[in-house]
């Protein structure tokens, strides 16, 4: 049952995905609601805003994706934002968006300026559990430093903290619930805020191994930009 | 509606626009000796709080301005003159600035490119819960999503839509405070007054949360804008 990999789900249409992803559904194109372009929330590439209201999906695994809008669309993961969006795409547009972001390579935003302290303790949970309560190490089935493995654990390196800390305590308090036998409602329900806090900041800190390069400024001396008149000023022109 | 008051904003700024503002490039030069060192007329200098790239500090009490919309700072600084806008601190300084001398200042920050210096771990369910309401609204409450107006992730919509990604979490909420109680009200037909007016306490909390994390446009990000 875990591994219910459907016959089609590595064979998504990453063009058609694509499409989809940038431009959305309108109504006519299909018997369904319209679907908004995902990159409006998720960003360009899938990478998110910075902030981490949106979780990373650049390059995540296609099976996990596809299985979370299955999950959204059938309430197991209900969510005001997603769950609508999901009701209204079609398998196939599933399996297709979802080759389409694991598809993708995109840089990754800069970090703030975190704690050593608290980045190294969830380094440690992530790496080897934490014995007194429990808690196996993420890595077992994450992959080495939380870089994902095939078919069905998503990655965890790289993404936002925030977005991470939120889905712990989703699971942990009983509003996500869709974890393959439960695995994650109860190792989070082991966890308290503090480590999860932590495990979350440390995540966000490894560079996933993919040559996705860093988010860069390009910030460059103010006598190299030509103004424009202030009613055609772009921002970043 | 949100899509018409929008446009219907844009319209009415850019009819302003075209009344008070020549097609005229600023100095920038000028724009930077101002923000420097003050004008003639006894402005203080821009750099003493905004810094001189436009970075603000991390106080938040004042806003960053960087690579803000030049068309946008223009019109707070004119509507500090004339008394539109209030501050004990900006409108003091507005009115010692001359007509020319307010493009060429706005047209010098709205060049700057301070470094985005990400703010530390916020609180998750205020970041999360405030980017759906950016992005999509609240049908419940009737507040459109804040992404219509400022652009995607709060980027901005030059020239008369400012960014909010990257601004500081406290000057956000402080000012949708001032559009709630009506204390600031230089919007054109009232749309951040009435939107303000139907956000509780916490939706601005999570807004300001949110949008402080977010990256600002830098010029960097021209894909992610999509513009």
């Amino acid at each position: 049952m875990l591994l219910a990999w459907p016959a089609t789900a590595d064979q998504g249409d990453v063009g058609r995905g694509s499409t989809l992803a940038n431009h959305g559904k309108t109504v006519s194109s299909g018997p369904t609601n319209a679907v908004p372009p995902c990159r409006n929330c998720h960003g360009d590439r899938g990478i998110g805003d910075g902030s981490g209201a949106f979780p990373r999906l650049t390059g995540q695994l296609a099976f996990y994706a596809y299985k979370q809008l299955k999950d959204f669309a059938a309430d197991t993961r209900p969510s005001p934002v997603m769950s609508p969006i999901a009701k209204a795409l079609s398998e196939q547009d599933m399996q297709d968006v979802a080759a389409y972001y694991a598809s993708l390579k995109g840089p990754l935003f800069p970090l703030p300026v975190l704690d050593p302290e608290t980045v190294r303790r969830g380094g440690m949970i992530s790496a080897a559990g934490i014995t007194e309560k429990q808690v196996p190490a993420c890595i077992t089935c994450h992959g080495e430093a939380g870089a994902g493995m095939l078919p069905i654990f998503p990655y965890l390196a790289g993404q936002y903290a925030s977005y991470t800390q939120y889905q712990m305590d989703a699971f942990r308090l009983g509003r996500r619930n869709n974890s393959p036998l439960g695995v994650m409602t109860e190792i989070a329900k082991k966890m308290d805020e503090d480590d999860i806090n932590a495990v979350s900041q440390y995540l966000a800190s490894v560079r996933p191994p993919c040559d996705c390069g860093e988010f860069t400024s390009s910030a460059g001396p103010a006598s190299a930009y030509v103004a424009p008149p202030l009613l055609e000023n772009r921002a970043g022109k | 509606m949100t899509l018409r008051a929008c446009r219907a904003v844009a319209a009415v700024t850019m009819l302003l626009a075209a009344s008070i503002a020549q097609a005229r490039s600023p100095d920038l030069q000028r724009g930077r000796e101002i923000a420097a060192n003050g004008s003639a007329e006894g402005a203080q200098a821009c750099a003493a709080c905004h810094k001189l790239d436009g970075a603000g500090d991390t106080s938040g009490a004042f806003p960053r301005l960087t690579r803000q919309a030049g068309f946008y700072l223009y019109k707070q600084l004119k509507d500090y003159q004339t008394g539109l806008r209030d501050s004990q601190i900006m409108v003091p300084i507005a009115q010692r600035l001359s007509e020319d001398e307010m493009q060429d200042v706005s047209g010098y920050y709205a060049s700057t490119s301070a470094p985005f210096v990400p703010p530390s771990p916020g609180d998750n369910r205020s970041i999360q819960y405030g980017g759906v309401l950016s992005a999509l609204g609240s049908a419940e409450k009737n507040v459109p999503a804040c992404v219509n107006c400022h652009g995607q992730a709060g980027a901005g919509i030059p020239p008369s839509f400012p960014y909010l990604a990257g601004q500081f979490a406290r000057y956000t909420r402080d000012q949708l405070a001032a559009w709630k109680d009506g204390s600031r009200r230089n919007d054109p037909l009232n749309v951040m007054r009435d939107i303000a007016a139907r956000l509780g306490s916490d939706d601005v909390a999570a807004l300001a949360e949110y949008f402080a994390h977010a990256w600002p446009p830098d010029g960097s990000n021209q894909a992610r804008i999509g513009r």
